[in-house]
């Protein structure tokens, strides 16, 4: 599991980390890019490019500059971004048993969109980056919460009026409202496990009795 | 001779990286790397990742109405990964790197960027008699202070970003850069960056051309437990100590091993010549 800062827009670089079974955590080199409306876009990369087109403008020489092009804005780092796009939809429907068009509602695009995702074929734009991401946090913690994936109960099951689905479908996630329900559901899912245990323990003592 | 100092059981030191940068070979045959892979495999580097870099390139040509027009060059690299996620070599055409987050010692990282650099030779076609272009090393230290700690205590004031008290607001951000020329076709760089956390947690912990957006190039960084927890900002210390060979000798010609153990000295001084003694008790 991995765990990223919540907020609606990531203003920082923020790099990937991972807490380990012993409750220690391990950082990576590997960092989400920052949004391209943050300000750490405008002051960073943006502003260097800025600075060189003005430059180049100018028309003094004749000249070619490689500039590093550093994650700023996600659309623009094709195969490791649309890759996170891709693990971001294949844990929403790990942790949640939700189909892919169910899934479509909670990560508010088309069903054409998610499979795009799903193949890491999609141009992704900030909007939806910002709904995956925010989804991915709601999954994250889900998966702390729910022993197995609740499947069709996501859909059927109502704690204080809502569905889990509709609640991760809606276009704010309400976190508190969510973890609420997933604890409820965690009590439905570990009880339901708890009886096929038990039925499934008489059914093998009536099938060996007369062994 | 280097001064002595106390060997740091807490350093804060995440990140190393060592670059041979030569002038650019044919593109990598799938044969050769085959061979490196083998070699490195005996030099515990066993993963082998392929991936690629985006840059891009600029163009402008003199005349009155030209646009700068802008491509995106695709630059193969190949990855070598240790074991536990902790050290790598990345090849390109141009640019042979050592990464660590796991350094131990300049002379067992010397050794291994030897090791590296003698397999890489007998390997890949061409790699001696290309020109060299420059060697660095880099150092870079999260400077995170403790409860009760603030990094102005560990820090040297002249590293600190301007507070701006009266201006008001919260601070986002903030960096200060120093280049030194220390001769002989060299220069240090001192970047220090003053980073914010985001709800209690490290947000960037390397500078920005060091992030790695690959997820399978990456390595891990051990995690000292009051980063778990951050209260207020901390830094990023960078340093890189750069040789620039300007008459760009045979890449087989330089005794680089004694080139990247004069860089170390003037990184060690350098680092040693920023932090506090408070951050020294701390660190101990």
């Amino acid at each position: 599991m991995q765990v990223t800062t919540s907020g609606s827009s990531v203003r920082m670089p923020v790099c990937l980390q991972q807490p380990q079974s012993d409750g220690t955590f391990e950082l990576s080199t590997v960092h989400h890019p920052a949004s391209e409306l943050s300000f750490y876009a405008d002051i960073n990369k943006l502003g260097q490019v800025k600075r060189l087109r003005s430059w180049l403008e100018r028309k003094v020489l004749s000249t070619v500059a490689l500039v590093p092009r550093e994650v700023m804005a996600p659309e623009e780092v094709e195969p490791a971004a649309t890759q996170r796009a891709a693990d971001i939809v294949a844990s929403a429907k790990r942790v949640t048993g939700l189909s892919v068009k169910d899934l479509t509602s909670v990560f508010r695009v088309s069903r054409q969109t998610l499979y795009n995702y799903r193949k890491s074929q999609e141009t992704i734009s900030d909007r939806n980056w910002m709904r995956l991401e925010a989804v991915d946090r709601e999954i994250s913690k889900l998966s702390e919460i729910l022993p197995y994936s609740p499947g069709s109960l996501a859909k059927h099951f109502k704690f204080e009026g809502h569905t889990l689905v509709e609640l991760l479908s809606a276009p704010q996630l309400d976190t508190q409202s969510i973890q609420r329900l997933a604890h409820e559901l965690a009590g439905q899912l570990s009880a339901s496990r708890q009886h096929a245990k038990a039925h499934n323990q008489t059914s093998i003592d009536q099938l060996t009795r007369h062994a | 001779m280097m001064p002595a100092n106390p060997l740091l059981s807490q350093a804060p030191l995440i990140h190393v990286v060592a670059q041979v940068h030569f002038s650019e070979l044919p593109p990598l045959e799938e044969s050769v790397l085959e061979g490196l892979h083998r070699r490195l495999v005996e030099a515990g580097f066993p993963e082998r990742v392929d991936a690629n870099l985006d840059h891009v390139e600029w163009s402008v040509q003199v005349s009155a109405d030209n646009e700068p027009q802008q491509r995106v060059r695709r630059i193969q690299r190949v990855v070598f990964k240790g074991a536990g996620q902790r050290r790598l070599v990345e090849v390109r055409q141009d640019r042979l790197l050592l990464k660590t987050t796991d350094y131990s010692g300049h002379e067992a990282f010397l050794a291994e960027l030897n090791e590296v650099m003698r397999i890489v030779a007998d390997v890949l076609p061409g790699f001696d008699k290309g020109l060299l272009h420059r060697l660095s090393l880099r150092y870079v230290d999260l400077v995170v202070p403790k409860p009760g700690e603030k990094l102005r205590e560990l820090v040297s004031e002249a590293l600190l970003p301007p507070p701006l008290p009266d201006v008001g607001g919260s601070p986002l951000f903030g960096s200060t850069v120093k280049v030194v020329d220390t001769g002989m076709g060299r220069h240090l760089r001192v970047m220090f960056e003053e980073v914010q956390p985001e709800e209690g947690r490290l947000t960037k912990v390397l500078p920005d051309d060091l992030l790695e957006h690959v997820r399978s190039c990456g390595l891990s960084i051990t995690a000292q437990a009051h980063w778990a927890n951050m209260k207020g900002v901390y830094g990023l210390l960078d340093i890189e100590h750069v040789h620039i060979a300007e008459d760009t000798p045979a890449v087989g010609d330089v005794d680089k091993s004694e080139v990247f153990r004069q860089l170390h000295e003037k990184t060690y001084r350098a680092f040693w010549g920023v932090i506090t003694d408070e951050a020294r008790r701390s660190w101990a």
